[in-house]
């Protein structure tokens, strides 16, 4: 999915990719074309009683492409791993619905968006998460540790999918679900856009 | 990438009932929009705990 690209582009890329979101960590504001926040949270139908007494800032930096919690139900007790967490409100949504028996490891490329992440927890009504700086293609846990596995809109700008997919594959445990919500390519791309390295954080 | 391509991503690597579940109306660009998709590690789900 990526071997055509050099050492650089991948450099010129990551790099881009953290400037945005070292950005969107204090505003998402001005960074996506798409509603964010609160509006954005409405117009995907999170229901209000998963979110109604989160952190107001944890709401407006909700920067989601889709609602990955639509896809079926976090269970009591279940670990869930959310990729390209940001800021972390779906991170605290999974937290919500495991219940104080469940975990949930929210993980982002940001240190900026970890940062806030473990700031605006600690103003949750539950304490059954945690955040940490890493990348998809090389997760750090061990084989078999989740239930659970969601993404929403950070899958896409992961530059080796393939092997970001097997480390998925590597930390659920047998059975366990992938719970995905991402930007897909709907309409091909005209000739003067496509190959372009901007398009991976534009 | 495709939405088609997404799904045969996640089955390569070896998810089972890989599912496009839909798209969400989240458009980044006139070329691209949001969309769900599940799949499942192959084996079979224990309690947890």
């Amino acid at each position: 999915m990526t071997t055509d690209l050099t050492n650089q582009e991948k450099t010129l890329i990551y790099t881009k990719i953290l400037e945005k979101y070292a950005r969107a960590a204090v505003s998402p504001a001005g960074s996506f074309n798409y509603p964010t926040g609160v509006q954005g949270l409405r117009q995907l139908s999170y229901p209000e009683e998963w979110w109604r007494d989160f952190p107001p800032a944890l709401s407006e930096l909700f920067c989601g492409v889709g609602n990955p919690f639509s896809l079926g139900p976090l269970r009591p007790g279940e670990t869930v791993l959310d990729i390209g967490c940001g800021a972390g409100f779906d991170a605290a949504v999974a937290a919500r619905l495991v219940g104080r028996e469940g975990r949930v490891v929210g993980l982002d490329i940001s240190p900026e968006m970890v940062i806030r992440a473990w700031e605006l927890s600690a103003n949750l009504p539950f304490r059954n998460g945690s955040f940490q700086v890493a990348s998809a293609e090389c997760l750090p846990f061990p084989a078999r540790f989740f239930d659970v596995v969601t993404s929403n809109g950070a899958f896409n700008l992961v530059i080796d999918k393939d092997q970001a997919a097997r480390e998925i594959l590597r930390v659920l445990k047998p059975g366990g679900r992938l719970h995905l919500a991402d930007m897909a390519l709907v309409t091909p791309l005209p000739p003067e856009r496509a190959n372009r390295i901007d398009n991976w954080y534009q | 990438m495709p939405g088609e391509a997404l799904l045969t991503l996640w089955q390569d690597a070896g998810f089972d009932q890989v599912k496009l579940a839909g798209y969400t109306g989240m458009k980044s660009s006139p070329y691209t929009e949001g969309v769900l998709l599940s799949a499942e590690k192959p084996g079979e789900w224990s309690v947890p705990g």
